[in-house]
């Protein structure tokens, strides 16, 4: 019976947009409709993050490595994330025993040249200052 | 203090270099030629809320009479040969987008005996759509970039069918 429900109501919304008046047509970009539950590109908290190493051992892809990086003089490892090989499961992300991993819903993830842009190697999490 | 969100930059404009270019620039015929999953998050693109057709986008029925070649997620060494036989029989000049993780590195199936890991090894890859799957978003985008390339006289990269030795070794 649920199932009937749930046609009919698609049915009753395929026809609502029929007769409605108005654009059903997106602007490109500012009015596609992302949700906040979307997962996108991640940002990494630099000062909770503890070097660990956790997000980088469980990633299933293995988009993850530790690189060194400099923040106040001291070097630190940081984790990086290779877009080219992320499948957004998430599980760095819920690992992560400080939650300085987190998702954003950004998904504008678009190159010309992945040997130019450097995928690969590049850090695409956002720096502070 | 939380790390600041990241923001969508568009591409900048680029100069129309002759009519042929701004024409082609507004009129890609696609081929899709979907392998994987990914192909379910390009297809709101043909209904009217995202709406392909008023960037000039058409499906071409054959590959004669394509422009873009939009290979949407995961390729095996078996449909590689169709993909190879289907950009050959495309007139010039060509493009070919490709969607997903899967086609750049492998994606999910790094490990697969029989998944083609680095696809520009075979045929050269315009543009890349990151994402596992890609939302339909930056599709929008990967045409905006198109439009902008191929407007200012950009011709497809060129065909190497040997393998790229020098790019295949200092990665994967
Ligand atoms: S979301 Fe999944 S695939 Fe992406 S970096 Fe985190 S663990 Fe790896
Ligand atoms: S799991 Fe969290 S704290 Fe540990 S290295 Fe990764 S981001 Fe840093
Ligand atoms: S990138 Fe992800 S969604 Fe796309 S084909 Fe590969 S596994 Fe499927």
């Amino acid at each position: 019976m649920i199932y009937v429900k749930t046609d009919v109501e698609g049915y009753v919304k395929t026809a609502e947009n029929l007769f409605k008046a108005g654009r059903i047509t997106y602007n490109f970009p500012p009015e596609t409709p992302i949700t906040e539950k979307a997962r996108g590109r991640h940002i990494l908290i630099f000062e909770a993050c503890k070097s660990c190493g956790l997000c980088a051992e469980i990633c299933p892809n293995m988009a993850i490595q530790m690189v060194e990086r400099e923040i106040d003089g001291k070097k630190v490892l940081k984790p990086q994330i290779d877009y080219a090989k992320c499948c957004f499961c998430g599980l760095c992300v819920d690992i992560c025993p400080r939650g300085a991993l987190r998702f954003t819903c950004f998904p504008m993830l678009v190159t010309m040249d992945k040997n130019n842009l450097n995928i690969h190697l590049k850090c695409w999490l956002n720096l502070p200052n | 203090m939380l790390a600041k969100p990241p923001q969508l930059k568009m591409p900048g404009k680029t100069p129309i270099r002759g009519v042929g270019s701004w024409a082609r620039s507004r009129s890609f015929w696609i081929l899709n030629y979907f392998t994987g999953c990914c192909f379910i998050e390009a297809v709101p693109w043909v209904g009217s809320g995202y709406d392909m057709e008023r960037f000039g986008l058409l499906v071409a029925d054959t590959p004669r009479h394509a422009d873009v070649l939009m290979i949407g997620g995961y390729v095996t060494f078996k449909t590689l040969k169709r993909i190879i036989r289907i950009y050959q029989q495309m007139p010039k000049p060509k493009y070919i987008i490709a969607l997903g993780n899967c086609p750049m590195t492998g994606g999910t199936y790094w490990d697969s005996y029989n998944t083609v890991k680095c696809l520009d090894d075979y045929i050269p890859v315009d543009i890349w759509i990151a994402g596992c799957p890609p939302r339909p978003e930056p599709i929008g985008l990967a045409v905006v970039e198109a439009v902008n390339a191929v407007q200012s006289g950009y011709l497809g990269k060129t065909w190497r069918t040997k393998r790229r030795i020098e790019e295949k070794t200092n990665k994967y």
